[in-house]
């Protein structure tokens, strides 16, 4: 006979007020096979736990009931309880009262028949428990990053930090992302890449972190503790082992006037290239797509000129597989190109520009050194105006959300501008100024109060070219909508920051979930902000939607401790809540006729097939397996099963069944 | 022959008797049979849905109605504002709104029945035809020609009514004048509202929008501008003496007849005359300047 | 039994213009894209900027518990020549952020002020007003419009006619204009369909 204790809450007044919970113990107690049966007001807090424990002794409890809140709130904290006292964990079940119950009805007689029921239910299901034991799951102690910008650059350092190997993963020849191209940072203009490339530096020679860039994510098979990640490093036609950095090639090489990536089109490259002078690694690609030699198959010169021999235009894309044991997604963003907005200028007018591009013209390292010159006739901008929410903030045009970064940076380069343009007039088009973040309000007031850039609270309707001139269309809406006609001689769009174009691809080889922009979801958008759905993947930097620097770098420790945290246990314990297919003894061995109806419906490949031989080896038959470690327990497999071969430990067809007659009686 | 369901509008019967003359041309040529809605009704114009939104739509729907009875499932409406308020017409009936959905019943129809009738404006109608056809009638090539293709409104506005895909850099004009071997020039303000019908009530409207866009269009080298509107032509050319008083004329032309003067029809066939701003010997100079 | 359905002048103007244009001036944020790209708010022509008007209906929703407030709101916007001056060029609806058809919404508001006898007195509106309500009537009558007629209807209720007086011989010369009215079509079954839909209640049956 089994001997249960049955444990009502009241959580405060949350139960207590709508279901008489004396009354539901006193009822506890008359059910056949309940031992122990008590009301308390906090069951979660200590002297409700000690409670529980001193029962658990006391009466020699086979099985435990709290009737509580939800099962996600509190079935861990009970359970712990239960193994406090030398119970099995397994043997604690929670009866939903609260959610399932007293807060969705007003009528006290009625909800204290209901929790009856429910109790009444979870002592027939309790009955049909069985101890279970947590699975161990093997842990690969190394983890990959994927994107190598200062997400990733951050996230790296820190796990690398923590003595666990790592595998830095960027699909660019060089580390930086789009912190590299930035001119200044807000809110304290100091030098991006003069406070990047250290880190840039760092993570290269860092003993724990292996450098991958210029490849590629291919494909992911496994599990938490224990991924196989396979990448694809693509053909570099250069041999980075013998490529000293030198610089020969790209300086001689012909092909001088390709719209350069990295300077967002204002600068010009060669088809052998780095990106950047601080590229790390130093080390050059050859675009094949503009290379004579790959187009005529004349040229070579800079393998002819090459010192060391490193040029290699046979070099084809390689494939290699790791074992890491999770994984960080830090694949960032990207920014709307102009030429989505046909309404200025039509969207391609050399004079509009994105901010990405002003920051290339503001930087010290950019194709203009610096000085902020117009693209069209490189004259100096008498008048800029910048145009903020370019595409954010745009339901009619797809996109509803705040890119969240643009009133900072756009304040910042006004500010640059009137730093570096003497007498230059600097307009904002702005509809709210969103500031919140340390010092960054102050810094926004700065630009207007002391470096005179003029806000006006307006959305720009169209700008059109007039006499070598750009005529913006305003209108000032903190005066009634007067309209107003400004006349600039460069315009920046705070153009919208969207998720990178094949994020979709990369979520699905990972299985992570992502929203209806494409940014990656995190597991829980306040209490789980670095962790996916899927166990073992981690998220850091604005690939989980638009970010600042600092932000991103938080985010990045975060997911960085979060890898820490699971990669040092010794291995990993689940809840042993998996699909188990039923066996007994030869010569039957299992009911499963091995049609694999089940293989076909499980979300998570868990179904491994499983040859079942005698003892000289003859194979007997074909039966399914359930891969623990690959299960999530969630009963699709049960459902499809003709046979009933397969059965939910912890929601056994037994248990589930005796619950649903006891609600029937 | 294709038979195209035509909708004229009270426009091509009377200001723009030319737009009228050089469609017929130009759809002969191109072996299209416009067969007129038994019975048209005026659409109501601006007036109608200035005022009185029962009227606009009853006005919109007699004629989807009439051209459904005819069994002419596309309609081919020249006039921009006519286009316009017919589509506005199927977008509300595709809405189903309460309105549309009782005017349907009491004209006689079903509403889903009355929004299959389609009605498309010129530039729908003319870049329907493939490579080579327009192509292939030119005696007179266009070359060296500059032209601005001016659209308006309502050819493109609001884009869930029209269809219109660039709304705001529009190019469907400009490929069919680059067809006929012209030369279309980037200029800023092709959408721009010509002042519409405040001809007649406020006429300092028209006179200032007539300036900004001839004045665009002159700075954008244009010998010659193309339009698909009877308000707007009458707006841009009969009025252009007062806004460009002394400047140097810029002929106005409906792009039919810019077609139709490129496949070598007579000036009478296209209505030349009836124009304001004379189109020679403007174009013949711009031709041979080309 | 159902609730008869309030008469449309008691409905928010807000109303009106979401059931005319399945969007709702609720929407609007106030970015003023509307008022920056719109031909006739300029000096000399609107002085309520179409951006303001959309605020003044999101007032007198706002304020509907309080109907001596509300109505003040939706007057100001009622008698505002605003939409009379508005060309009806779309430019707004196209391009606002929030989707609001702004240019149906004056559409309802030009019908409203009609209705509840609030339209503008300047003498702008006026003509603007007189020669739409000339059109319109004249489309029903006689179902297609003719210029000159149309034309000198205008000048002798108005009286503008010393205004453009050499446009119309040269009109006449190029053909553009008829001395006699010489088209007219048949409109009785859209007057029927306009009678229809104004006697049965808006919503249908």
């Amino acid at each position: 006979m089994s001997k249960i204790g049955v444990f009502i809450c009241h959580c405060g007044e949350n139960i207590g007020k709508t279901v008489d919970c004396p009354a539901v113990a006193a009822a506890a107690r008359r059910i056949p096979g309940v031992a122990y049966a008590v009301d308390y007001r906090y069951t979660c807090s200590e002297p409700g736990q000690a409670q529980i424990r001193a029962a658990i002794k006391q009466y020699s409890l086979t099985g435990l009931i709290v009737g509580a809140c939800s099962p996600r709130m509190h079935e861990r904290t009970f359970r712990k309880v239960a193994a406090a006292a030398g119970l099995n964990p397994y043997l604690c079940e929670i009866a939903n009262l609260r959610e399932q119950c007293s807060w969705v009805h007003a009528d006290r007689s009625a909800a204290t028949a209901k929790a009856i029921a429910i109790i009444r239910s979870a002592v027939a299901r309790v009955q049909c428990n069985t101890p279970l034991l947590p699975i161990h799951v093997p842990l690969t102690r190394r983890a990959l990053v994927i994107g190598g910008g200062i997400a990733g650059i951050q996230a790296a350092l820190d796990i690398a930090d923590g003595g666990v190997e790592v595998i830095l993963l960027e699909r660019a020849s060089s580390l930086g992302g789009h912190m590299a191209q930035l001119s200044e940072t807000f809110p304290t203009l100091d030098c991006s890449q003069c406070i990047l490339t250290p880190r840039m530096v760092e993570a290269a020679s860092h003993p724990k972190i292996r450098l991958e860039t210029y490849s590629e994510l291919e494909r992911v098979d496994g599990y938490v503790g224990n991924f196989q990640v396979t990448i694809r490093r693509k053909a570099r036609y250069v041999d980075w082992s013998k490529c000293t950095g030198c610089g020969t090639c790209w300086q001689k090489c012909p092909q001088k006037k390709i719209a350069a990536e990295f300077e967002e089109g204002l600068g010009r490259r060669t088809a052998i290239s780095i990106p950047s002078p601080q590229a790390v690694p130093n080390k050059p690609v050859i675009d094949r797509a503009n290379c004579l030699k790959f187009k005529t198959g004349k040229c070579g010169i800079c393998q002819k000129l090459c010192p060391t021999q490193a040029v290699n235009f046979e070099q084809k894309d390689e494939f290699f597989t790791e074992a890491v044991g999770t994984i960080v997604v830090a694949t960032g963003f990207q920014t709307l190109g102009k030429e989505y907005f046909e309404l200025y200028a039509g969207g391609d007018h050399p004079d509009v520009i994105t901010g990405l591009q002003f920051e290339r013209l503001a930087s010290a390292s950019g194709p203009t050194g610096g000085e902020i010159r117009r693209p069209s006739d490189g004259q100096e901008p008498r008048t800029v105006v910048f145009v903020q929410c370019a595409g954010s903030r745009e339901p009619a045009t797809g996109r509803a959300y705040c890119s969240k970064i643009c009133c900072m940076y756009t304040a910042k380069h006004a500010m640059l501008y009137r730093h570096k343009v003497h007498g230059g007039r600097a307009f904002v088009l702005c509809m709210d100024v969103r500031t919140p973040g340390k010092g960054y309000d102050e810094f926004y007031r700065r630009a207007v109060e002391q470096d005179g850039v003029n806000y006006l609270r307006s959305r720009a309707a169209r700008i059109y070219p007039e006499n070598g001139q750009l005529v913006v269309e305003a209108a000032d809406t903190l005066n009634g909508g007067e309209r107003l006609e400004l006349r600039a001689d460069l315009v920046v769009l705070a153009s919208a920051a969207i998720p990178q174009s094949d994020v979709r691809t990369l979520a699905q080889k990972l299985g992570i979930g992502y929203d209806a922009d494409g940014w990656l979801s995190e597991a829980h958008p306040k209490l789980r902000p670095v962790e996916t759905n899927t166990a073992g993947i981690f998220l850091a930097g604005a690939a989980q939607g638009p970010k600042d620097i600092p932000d991103t770098v938080g985010q990045a420790s975060a997911a960085a401790a979060k890898v820490l945290g699971l990669l040092s246990n010794q291995d990993l314990q689940r809840d042993p809540i998996v699909a188990r297919v039923r066996r007994m003894p030869p010569p039957e061995y299992s009911t499963c006729l091995g049609c694999f109806a089940c293989a076909a419906a499980c979300p998570y490949q868990a179904i491994e097939k499983e040859e079942i031989k005698d003892r000289h080896g003859e194979w007997i038959k074909t039966i399914a397996r359930v891969n623990a470690g690959l299960c999530q327990g969630c009963g699709t497999c049960v459902s499809v099963c003709r046979s009933k071969s397969i059965d939910l430990d912890g929601f056994t067809d037994d248990q589930m069944c005796s619950a649903l007659e006891a609600l029937g009686g | 022959m294709t038979a195209l369901g035509y909708y004229p509008g009270c426009s091509l019967s009377g200001a723009a008797r030319e737009y009228d003359l050089s469609l017929r041309a130009v759809a002969a040529r191109l072996e299209t049979e416009l067969r007129e809605i038994p019975d048209w009704v005026c659409c109501g114009a601006t007036s109608a849905h200035a005022i009185d939104h029962n009227a606009a739509f009853c006005l919109a729907a007699d004629a989807l109605l009439k051209a459904h009875r005819a069994g002419l499932q596309q309609v081919l409406a020249p006039c921009a504002m006519c286009f316009s308020r017919l589509a506005t017409a199927t977008q509300e009936l595709r809405r189903n709104s309460s309105l549309a959905r009782q005017v349907a019943l009491s004209l006689g129809g079903e509403a889903p029945r009355l929004a299959q009738v389609q009605a498309i404006n010129l530039l729908t109608w003319l870049e329907g035809f493939p490579a080579g056809v327009l192509e292939k009638h030119v005696v007179r090539p266009l070359k060296g020609l500059k032209v601005a293709c001016y659209y308006g409104c309502l050819l493109l506005r609001p884009p869930r009514v029209t269809g219109a895909v660039q709304v705001e850099a529009p190019r469907k004009m400009e490929a069919i004048v680059a067809r006929l071997g012209a030369q279309a020039v980037r200029w800023s303000m092709a959408t721009e509202c010509c002042g519409a019908g405040f001809s007649l009530t406020d006429k300092t409207v028209v006179l200032r929008q007539g300036r900004r866009i001839y004045g665009a269009a002159r700075a954008a080298g244009a010998d010659l501008m193309v339009l698909a509107c009877p308000m707007c032509h009458s707006n841009l050319d009969m009025r252009q003496s007062e806004f460009a008083a002394g400047e140097a004329p810029l002929p106005v032309l409906y792009l039919t007849q810019l077609i139709g003067l490129a496949w070598g029809l007579s000036r009478e066939e296209l209505g030349l005359r009836g124009h304001f701003v004379p189109v020679e010997p403007e174009f013949s100079a711009a031709l041979a300047r080309g | 039994m159902p609730t008869p359905k309030p008469n449309s002048a008691a409905l928010p103007l807000a109303e009106l213009i979401a059931q005319a244009t399945g969007t709702s001036v609720l929407h609007c944020y106030q970015c003023g894209r509307c008022a920056a790209g719109c031909p006739q708010n300029q000096p000399g022509a609107m002085e309520i900027s179409p951006t303001r008007v959309m605020r003044l209906l999101q007032l007198e929703a706002a304020f509907a518990d309080d109907p001596a407030r509300a109505n003040e709101f939706a007057r100001r916007a009622l008698q505002s020549p605003t939409p009379w001056l508005c060309l009806g060029c779309q430019a707004c609806t196209t391009r606002c952020p929030q989707g609001v058809d702004i240019a149906g919404a004056m559409d309802v508001l030009r019908e409203q002020a009609l209705q509840r006898d609030l339209a503008a007195k300047d003498r702008r509106s006026g003509d603007i007003r007189t020669f739409h309500q000339q059109f319109l009537a004249k489309a029903l009558r006689r179902g297609r419009i003719e210029e000159l007629p149309l034309i000198l209807r205008y000048k002798l209720v108005r009286g503008h006619w010393r205004q453009d007086a050499a446009l119309g011989p040269a009109m006449l010369r190029r053909g553009k204009l008829k001395l006699k009215n010489s088209h007219s079509a048949d409109t009785r079954q859209v007057l029927k369909a306009i009678d229809d839909s104004r006697r049965s209640p808006r919503g249908g049956p």
